[in-house]
Formats: C-alpha cells, sequence, structure tokens
C-alpha cells in the first residue's frame, strides 16, 4: 500500500510543473556563438581559396623538380667517381707494370 | 508577424525574423532540452545549437507542417544525438579507467531539481527524473514532451513522425518502466 502510494506520488510530482524559463541574454549569447562559428568557418575556407591552393601546387612541383634534378645531379657524380676510380687502378697497375702473369715471370 | 512572414523574413536572413523566431521559442526550446538532458549548461548549448541549424535548414522546412513542430523534432533529435555521444564517452571513459589510465569516469550528477517543480514535489519530481534518465531515447521523448511540455499525442505524433497510436503507446510503456522501477527503489 505504501508502496503504491510512493509510486502514484512519484509519478504525479511532474503535475503542473511551469516552463523552465531560457536563460538571461540567450538571443546574445546565441549571437555571438553565431559569429565565432562564422568567423571559424572563413578560416577554414582560407585553404580552400584558389590562390591558396595554387601557392600550394606551385611549393608541390617546386620541390619535385628541385629533388629531380638533385637526384640526377648525384646519379652524374657517382657514375664519374666510378670512371676515374677505374681509370686510377688501371694507370696505377699501368706504372708499376702490374701484370695477371707478371708474378709467374 | 505571422507564421508565413516569420519564415519568409528567416529565408531572407532578416535579423528582425530570427530575432523574433527565438523569442517565440526559445523558452519551449530550452525547456524541452532541459527536461530530456537534466543539465542547465548543456540544455542552454543544445538549444542554441538548434536555433543555428533552424537559421542554416530553413530553405528545407516543408510549410505543410508546422514550424514549432518542425523547431521541437531538430531539439528532441539533437537532444537525443548528445546523449549518445555523452553515453559512449562515459563507456569509453569506464574503459579507459579499466586500463589505469588517469581519467576520472563521467558522472552524472546524482539529482535534477527543474526549475519548474512546485516546492513540495521538488524530492519526489528529482526522484522520478532520475528514473527517466534510465528510459530508452524514445520513451524518454514521448514523456518529457507529454509531460514537461505538456503537448497532445497529435503534436507529439508529428515532432517524432510516428503515430498517435505509437505515441500511445510509448507513453504506456514509459510508464511500466517507471512503474516496475519505482518498485525496485529500497525503501
Amino acid at each position: 500500500m505504501e508502496k503504491k502510494n510512493k509510486e502514484e506520488q512519484l509519478l504525479k510530482s511532474l503535475d503542473g510543473i511551469q516552463k523552465a524559463p531560457a536563460p538571461d541574454f540567450f538571443y546574445a549569447k546565441l549571437r555571438a556563438k553565431m559569429e565565432a562559428n562564422i568567423a571559424a568557418e572563413k578560416a577554414g575556407l582560407f585553404i580552400l581559396r584558389p590562390a591558396y591552393l595554387t601557392s600550394l601546387l606551385g611549393i608541390f612541383l617546386l620541390v619535385n623538380i628541385i629533388t629531380f634534378i638533385q637526384l640526377q645531379q648525384s646519379t652524374r657524380i657517382k657514375a664519374v667517381t666510378k670512371k676515374e676510380n677505374v681509370a686510377t687502378i688501371e694507370s696505377f697497375a699501368a706504372d708499376y707494370q702490374f701484370k695477371s702473369d707478371a708474378v709467374y715471370e | 508577424m505571422t507564421e508565413t512572414e516569420l519564415i519568409r523574413g528567416l529565408r531572407t536572413a532578416d535579423e528582425a525574423a530570427f530575432k523574433e523566431l527565438v523569442n517565440r521559442f526559445q523558452d519551449s526550446v530550452y525547456n524541452t532540452s532541459l527536461g530530456l538532458i537534466q543539465n542547465t549548461a548543456d540544455a542552454e548549448d543544445i538549444a542554441q545549437e538548434v536555433f543555428i541549424q533552424v537559421y542554416k535548414s530553413i530553405h528545407q522546412f516543408k510549410e505543410a507542417a508546422q514550424l514549432s513542430t518542425w523547431i521541437y523534432r531538430i531539439t528532441t533529435t539533437k537532444t537525443l544525438d548528445f546523449l549518445r555521444s555523452k553515453r559512449r564517452k562515459k563507456r569509453f571513459g569506464f574503459i579507459k579507467s579499466l586500463f589505469g589510465e588517469d581519467h576520472a569516469l563521467v558522472v552524472d550528477p546524482e539529482d535534477f531539481n527543474h526549475p519548474g517543480i512546485l516546492q513540495e514535489r521538488k524530492e519526489e519530481a528529482a526522484q522520478l527524473f532520475t528514473l527517466i534518465n534510465q528510459l530508452p531515447g524514445n520513451q524518454r521523448a514521448a514523456f518529457i514532451l507529454n509531460k514537461v511540455e505538456e503537448l497532445s499525442y497529435k503534436e507529439i505524433a508529428a515532432i517524432l513522425q510516428t503515430t498517435e497510436a505509437s505515441v500511445d503507446a510509448l507513453l504506456q510503456r514509459a510508464k511500466k518502466q517507471l512503474q516496475k522501477k519505482i518498485a525496485e527503489m529500497p525503501g
């Protein structure tokens, strides 16, 4: 019986409830939030501007071209050094008359 | 300003129309959100988000429905989405705490006192709100719209995009669940 009373009391506790009014300065705070959102969106959209995108693409291409040129140069230098090394060994052998069969003479 | 004028004004981004809309609906939006969320700061945040959404998507509003219905629908959807994400965070926080990270569990405030409750019923209402918190989303929305916003079954059906019979069933189920939970309460 007591339980039943409690149940009824609890379920009826919302009867006659008044609307909770929105907090003070709700509109002013809402406006401020909207303006902040717009500013944030504008900042986010900056990255999509054609000038910004073109500059980014330009930098990307430039970095690629520089890397390609440097890579080619280093390959050429390596080839020249290899050739020079072979030439040095051959001239050294010629100077001292090193021959593979010289040992048995 | 009539509703048609208000909508027209909103579609042309007229600030006076937007201000009028906020003045007209701010209490209903805040009160609904507060009833569902039971936290004043979160309810204010959601209410602001609702008006921003209305401002952004007024062009999608079909005038076959009432503006108030549409605004209530945005409010309930946003609030229930917020509650779902809060629950997810809570679960994630629990898992993190299990693995020994130094994160406190997200705990709901113990008692919520709705400012519109009569003084002599505050204690019972706080207990009831705790139980309402445990209801599934749709039952909870129907219950709050009916008991706190005092909307008719027809209005709730339009907001939740269902039939009056379904609203009735939702409310019956909510009441049964609450009765069961009250019976399980100690004391």
